[in-house]
């Protein structure tokens, strides 16, 4: 895989790096797979990091990515120039992500987070379990609460207390206004907290 | 609640970290406030050691991506025909609507119902039998035909009675026991007439009544339009052995 990724960063010089996503989207659409690749390479890792945050898994938050761009390829006449190429791929991420999400709740999760943890601990590499064990009760008390919440409050988690993104670029990617923005992240918070808050008093962090 | 109370509020759902002095000090001596400001430093440092968590890279290949576009591409290049044949079909389908709408067929109504052929009236004169004289009398006399008696029958041949089936000429045969053969009604001649219709000869007067034959509509219940003085009998289905033998109220549809 390590050789596949170097590959790609060799033979990415095809397209000038120099051009605009937008410049890169119009020679996609015209068919140019230089650009495409361009633009992959880009937004593989932005892409997978916000997918990542939502799945907590890198082998299905790769699936997920190659269907995101798969998608944006095949849908690229639709991409109007009002709304800038990163944002439009980070919606078609989030909506995906969101399908998927329904997909998991209705499989009743397959693999538990439980067995990950049992797998972990059998790993000969893995960190004195009595040192990590503490941080990860705190992880798994922060996504456990972050996967509780409804969809639309955990995307906007994800975009703006971990990804950190201005409230600009979440409502250019949610297509509303940045009050509205402003309105819902404060609404996501207050319910993630509310989620958060028995989880940690259950581990002891707060009293 | 109290002003404080609802500032500090204000404070931690825009996500401050930290708090102004006056807002620190009535922490001291608020619980609900002092429990709020614990969970959300601990929602903080969550968040602090979420965004710390180290991220694997997406080892996601350009070369699968551009495999699946290629299989994607190949896998709909069978079915582009699909579209078309849609639009198509779907256009078809529209006119053939439409021109069933505007041009109904078989729909003709029954005062327009035009007979194709047409006979005659043809009474007996009022002393004389009206069924059972023999054909070669010559007593029967033809009658004008008036429209408002007249029955037109619908039905795809001349309709003869069996009574008055025409009896064949009589054959110079040295065997004079032998059958005479028989003629096919449709054999005969007719005659064309002033209005068109065909008239059927006035020297063969074997019709028990003026019949009229009209090819449409053909329904299966009948329709009498008794302004135009036309009833169109109700159609069976049958072979030619049924024509005899079902009920003379109806129209026959058969092979002949």
């Amino acid at each position: 895989m390590e050789r596949a990724l170097a590959m790609d960063n060799l033979y990415a010089g095809a397209v000038d790096r120099t051009l605009t996503d937008e410049q890169l989207a119009a020679k996609a659409r015209e068919g140019d797979t230089a650009a495409m690749e361009e633009l992959y390479l880009r937004y593989r890792q932005p892409v997978f990091r916000i997918v990542y945050r939502s799945t907590r898994n890198a082998d299905e938050a790769e699936d997920i990515v190659q269907d995101v761009f798969l998608k944006a390829f095949e849908r690229l006449h639709t991409f109007r120039e009002q709304s800038r190429f990163s944002t439009w791929l980070m919606r078609i991420a989030l909506n995906l992500c969101t399908d998927r999400a329904r997909m998991r709740q209705r499989r009743q999760e397959l693999l538990t987070r439980e067995a990950e943890h049992k797998l972990a601990w059998c790993h000969p590499d893995a960190p004195d379990p009595m040192e990590t064990a503490q941080q990860n009760a705190f992880h798994e008390a922060f996504y456990t609460a972050l996967n509780q919440l409804p969809e639309h409050h955990r995307q906007l988690i994800i975009l703006r207390d971990l990804e950190e993104m201005d409230y600009e670029a979440i409502a250019h990617i949610l297509g509303t206004s940045v009050g509205a923005v402003k309105l819902r992240v404060m609404r996501a918070r207050r319910a993630f907290k509310a989620k958060l808050e028995p989880l940690l008093r259950a581990i002891g962090e707060i009293e | 609640m109290k002003p404080l109370c609802r500032e500090l509020e204000r404070h931690l759902e825009s996500g401050a970290e930290r708090l102004p002095d006056a807002l620190g000090a009535h922490l001291t001596g608020c619980a609900k406030c002092q429990r709020a400001w614990r969970l959300h430093q601990a929602y903080q440092s969550a968040l602090h050691a979420a965004r710390r968590e180290p991220m694997p890279a997406c080892e996601l290949p350009w070369s699968r991506i551009q495999a699946q576009l290629a299989a994607r591409a190949v896998s709909r290049r069978p079915f582009a025909w699909v579209r078309p044949a849609l639009a198509w079909g779907t256009a078809v389908a529209v006119v053939l609507a439409v021109g069933a709408v505007l041009f109904p067929f078989g729909a003709q109504p029954p005062s327009q119902g035009v007979s194709l052929v047409r006979t005659p009236a043809y009474v007996q004169p009022e002393s004389g039998p009206a069924h059972n004289a023999p054909a070669d009398t010559g007593t029967l006399v033809a009658a004008e035909r008036t429209p408002p008696s007249m029955r037109v029958v619908a039905q795809a041949t001349p309709r003869l009675r069996e009574l008055t089936r025409p009896e064949p000429p009589a054959l110079e045969s040295p065997n004079t026991n032998a059958p005479a053969p028989r003629r096919r009604v449709t054999d005969r001649a007719t005659l064309p007439s002033s209005d068109g219709a065909t008239r059927m000869p006035t020297s063969r007067p074997n019709f028990e009544q003026s019949v009229a034959v009209a090819s449409l509509p053909l329904t299966p219940f009948g329709v009498s339009d008794q302004a135009a003085g036309v009833e169109y009998l109700p159609i069976s289905y049958g072979s030619p052995s049924s024509y005899h033998e079902g009920s003379s109220d109806e129209a026959v549809i058969g092979s002949f």
